[in-house]
């Protein structure tokens, strides 16, 4: 509703400088009748009657306003459509392209609600305070003004108002998505890598095993083995004891079609989806028709394409799609570092859901994905921060590659993770299809964007502030990587980021253990800690074996005395053949994109110790990374995949239909 | 709609079932007071096992919903029994012993893994059963080949859950393939030859000592069974579980006469599977009323006290070895 006194002011005839002061003043008093919305489209040929029959059937069942559906349904430009809108109003139109707002009087403690609310001030003539408006009706605005006498109103399109709150607040909130979480919580944030009591501890851990080494080489190895393994035997009986708990039906949210059917579209809140995408044009299409088909009130969509400034191809692609005003493309200024983490903090600034979810650019989410989320949330109560849907791969049966990471993706999503929701132990979030609660994600200051599994930090973040992670029972596919180096420069930057969210949780062992309790502290230790130790240590156990089995030398039998020499080697025999046998278990679990088990994956488990193999090599890149480069963001190639194309081909078909 | 203002379900008094029980557990305890609570005639470490064995029984129990007090007192009778029991020489050596252990605990497992199926269903069953299939290395060959056979045949449902026969197989039994291979490659490696000594074919000497008389004093797991598997058959309680304790039980006693099936089970063995079968099915699906719950301890007790009568040299049967093999 158009603020009380809105009318009054825009009958005052005070329109402001510029085209808005050069047009005709507007009648001055309302029409007793005035023409309906609908009525003004069709006359004004922007909409059919049949369309506007369509719309109207929205309308009631998504309970949305009549205007967002059809800029929704992608049937009117926004910029006619605001027009019109004006028209009905009797309230000037303003173009913030020609006449952009005066940036002094913004305020930065604003912005927030700039963005939710869709309006900005714009103009002050003679102490009258003029704001531009999106929505003429939002009680919010009528009780944020509508009591003042000194403001009125205008009417320009909301993208105008994202576009104009970029190029003033630009710079501030660009600013912020880098160094907001390290001055908010210094303690939280990976900007430094290693602390200086870390590097203490460090050199006095190699200063003491360079002595120890020099006085007692064989004593110190087999104490430096005994540990490492133990730790190893540890975190395999973690997680088999995770698979297993997994392994039972009820594990994990699970939402009934029962429970999806009781929710009301226009109970549901507005929904932001961030796509953060650098240089990745081609599969533009596919989430652009995959985000279509979502099983949610399109008007409540709020989908920002969050692409770098200086990405001229993927901008250009994403405007020659002329998608409906549903996606909004948010540019995010050139500066250092360059991470997804640093474009979703500076998106996020400008979302207008309660909440907000991130897919990468060739995600196919689950069509029911958002709805679940929200019986999830109302589920699991108030302390709970995020939802993580599982994630797979489409392309899974491309080569031996895409086999295994799909096993080890349906490992993680499928068992590991559903058990720690069940245990309620800290989560490291998966990289996309997480679900957070807007307000809950702001409080916590964001993703770090120094570190670059800023997900996996993120989730552990939660813990720490008493939040809560759950998974729920969806699925989004995803491209898996189908060639070698890819996937050893995606892996490698997951295992970098592993050791920053170590490295960070670690500097305060005790602060960490009051936050989130003992069993929180050794699930971290045991989970986070092993992937790394396991991915590092791997190599050391492998070759000795390897040496035995083929020379049969005796050459390191002084450093493996006989029980450590059957520890070790039930260790890596035992561990490889569980870990097998748990990636035959996910194979079961898991659901391809017919919804039904990936069995046929279940032979290629066998091979998984050679899979470990390239784990131990990115691994080891990740660390060389670290020390190097350590904020240094591994760019993974997308729409590599045969499976892609036809992808493609099928969003392009149905994107013109 | 008013709150209900009590619990439904039958009222039943708490206090006289208990004093009926103590009643019954004073004549089998009392022979410990005023002496060593562990017999000084019973091998001590043998008997901490037990003992520590019956602790877990009675956890399990505890977590199936029987009852604190309920638990303590179906364990307390099976604890005494074994300690009764271990004060007669047997003359068995420690890989005998854990051999029997590894055994009884081998069937247990098994059991409550096809107690999960019976009550679940799903992958979670199927995962335990192959992972205690795995485990089976400390059992006997012939017990873990016959509970290979029996999950082939109890999970063959669970075919199109895995994708087929082969691949339901290759989730069966992968982990044990995965076991024999490391052992194999442990004796390889360290010349220790796990695997040959495990499947070694006794001499015919060796079974003669194996081959000891058992008294009344030794009945006592086959009574504690038949006790457990009849409570269950009338509590109307029996399943897949009770049918594979009684199937494991009967073939092994009838593989007893397949001369090159290597290392066959003896006595102990057997009474410790004996034993351990049934806690499992009394653990994974206790008696639920007060009523059945005494019944069947009251029986358990009868019995074990029947059987644990001092063994005067008089009442010595041949009762699972019938025949020379």
């Amino acid at each position: 509703m158009l603020p009380q006194n809105a009318t009054e002011h825009l009958q005052k005839g005070a329109y402001g400088t510029g085209a808005a002061e050069a047009a005709p003043p507007r009648s001055r008093k309302l029409p007793l009748e005035p023409p309906l919305l609908g009525e003004l489209l069709i006359e004004a040929g922007l909409i059919t009657k049949a369309q506007l029959e369509d719309a109207l059937s929205q309308q009631s069942s998504w309970g949305a306003r009549l205007g967002d559906v059809l800029l929704a349904m992608g049937w009117l430009k926004p910029l006619e459509f605001y027009q019109v809108l004006a028209e009905h109003f009797h309230v000037s139109f303003v173009d913030l392209n020609e006449e952009p707002a005066d940036a002094s009087l913004f305020d930065p403690k604003e912005y927030a609600d700039y963005a939710k609310h869709q309006y900005l001030p714009w103009r002050m003539r003679d102490g009258i305070l003029w704001i531009v408006v999106a929505d003429p009706t939002s009680l919010w605005m009528e009780e944020r003004w509508g009591q003042r006498d000194d403001v009125c109103f205008m009417i320009t399109s909301s993208l105008d108002i994202l576009s104009e709150l970029q190029r003033v607040a630009g710079p501030q909130f660009s600013e912020e998505a880098v160094y907001y979480l390290a001055k908010l919580a210094p303690e939280h944030s990976a900007r430094i890598v290693v602390t200086t009591s870390q590097k203490f501890w460090i050199a006095v851990l190699l200063l003491g095993a360079v002595g120890a080494l020099s006085l007692a080489p064989v004593i110190t190895l087999i104490v430096v083995n005994s540990v490492l393994n133990a730790f190893l035997l540890f975190s395999f009986l973690f997680r088999m004891a995770l698979c297993w708990i997994s392994c039972a039906e009820e594990i994990g949210q699970s939402i009934s079609k029962e429970e999806l059917a009781a929710l009301k579209d226009e109970d549901l809140p507005i929904y932001t989806i961030l796509v953060p995408m650098y240089k990745e044009p081609s599969v533009l299409p596919i989430l652009a028709a995959a985000l279509k088909k979502m099983d949610y009130p399109k008007s409540k969509l709020d989908i920002k394409l969050v692409l770098e400034q200086n990405d001229h191809e993927t901008i250009d692609a994403a405007k020659a799609l002329e998608l409906a005003s549903i996606f909004e493309i948010v540019e995010v200024p050139d500066s250092l570092p360059k991470t997804k983490p640093k474009a979703c903090n500076y998106a996020m600034r400008l979302a207008r859901g309660e909440y907000l979810t991130i897919y990468d650019a060739e995600d196919k989410p689950e069509p029911d994905q958002l709805k679940k989320v929200m019986v999830a949330f109302r589920r699991m109560g108030r302390k709970t921060a995020c939802i993580q849907a599982h994630l797979n791969y489409f392309n899974a049966h491309e080569n031996w590659l895409t086999r295994m990471f799909t096993l080890e993706y349906s490992l993680w999503f499928d068992l590991f993770l559903p058990a720690l929701d069940h245990l309620r132990f800290p989560i490291p979030l998966g990289g996309t299809s997480n679900h957070f609660d807007l307000k809950k994600l702001r409080e916590v200051g964001g993703w770090d964007p120094f570190n670059v599994t800023e997900d996996a930090d993120l989730g552990l973040r939660f813990a720490a502030y008493g939040y809560h992670v759950g998974v729920v029972n969806s699925v989004t596919f995803e491209e898996a990587n189908s060639k070698v180096g890819n996937w050893i420069r995606q892996r490698s930057r997951w295992i970098k980021g592993y050791i920053q969210t170590w490295l960070v949780n670690m500097r305060n062992p005790f602060g960490l253990l009051r936050r989130v309790g003992w069993k929180g502290f050794l699930s971290f230790q045991l989970f986070v800690g092993g992937t790394i130790v396991s991915a590092l240590s791997y190599p050391f156990m492998v070759i000795p074996f390897i040496l035995w089995l083929t020379t049969n030398t005796g050459a390191l039998h002084s450093f493996f005395p006989l029980p450590l020499l059957i520890v070790s080697t039930v260790n890596l025999v035992a561990g490889n053949s569980f870990l097998i046998y748990l990636s035959m278990l996910a194979a079961v679990k898991s659901r391809n994109t017919d919804m039904l088990p990936n069995t046929d994956l279940l032979p290629y488990a066998l091979t998984v110790p050679g899979y470990w193999i390239l784990q131990s090599i990115a691994g080891y890149k990740a660390l060389w990374q670290l020390i190097t480069n350590p904020f240094y963001w591994e760019k993974t190639t997308h729409g590599i995949s045969k499976n892609t194309q036809d992808e493609l081909a099928q969003a392009n078909a149905a994107t013109r239909s | 709609m008013p709150k209900p203002t009590q619990r439904p379900g039958p009222r039943v008094s708490f206090w006289w079932p208990r004093i009926i029980l103590v009643a019954f557990m004073l004549p089998v305890v009392l022979p410990l007071f005023g002496q060593d609570i562990i017999p000084y005639s019973v091998d001590k470490p043998l008997a901490l096992c037990a003992l520590a064995l019956c602790a877990l029984w009675a956890w399990h129990m505890l977590a199936a919903g029987m009852g604190g007090v309920w638990s303590f007192l179906y364990a307390g009778t099976l604890a005494t029994a074994c300690i009764l029991s271990l004060q007669e020489p047997m003359n068995q050596t420690l890989p005998e012993w854990l051999h029997a252990f590894g055994c009884g605990i081998f069937v247990y497992a098994m059991l409550w893994a096809f107690s999960l199926y019976e009550r679940k269903g799903g992958i979670q069953p199927l995962a335990t059963a192959a992972l205690v299939l795995a485990f089976g290395m400390l059992a006997k060959p012939v017990l873990l080949i016959l509970c290979v056979l029996f999950c082939a045949i109890g999970f063959f449902p669970e075919r199109r859950l895995a994708g087929g026969l082969g691949k339901l197989l290759l989730l069966l039994y992968t982990p044990l393939l995965l076991c024999l291979f490391s052992l194999a490659l442990l004796g390889y490696l360290y010349h220790g030859g796990i695997l040959k000594s495990w499947w070694t074919v006794a001499p015919p000497a060796e079974i003669a000592r194996l081959h000891i008389s058992c008294s009344l004093h030794d009945l006592w797991p086959l009574a504690f069974g038949l006790v457990t598997i009849l409570g269950r058959l009338i509590a109307g309680k029996s399943g897949r579980p009770d049918l594979l304790y009684l199937l494991i039980v009967i073939l092994l006693v009838d593989l007893r006469f397949v001369p090159w099936i290597p290392n066959q089970p003896n006595p102990l063995d057997f009474s410790v599977m004996l034993v351990c079968g049934a806690a499992c099915l009394l653990a994974t699906a206790p008696p639920l009323r007060v009523r059945e719950r005494l019944i069947l301890l009251t029986s358990l007790v009868a019995a074990l006290a029947w059987c644990l009568q001092k063994y005067d040299g008089m009442h010595t049967v041949n009762w699972l070895w019938p025949l020379e093999p």
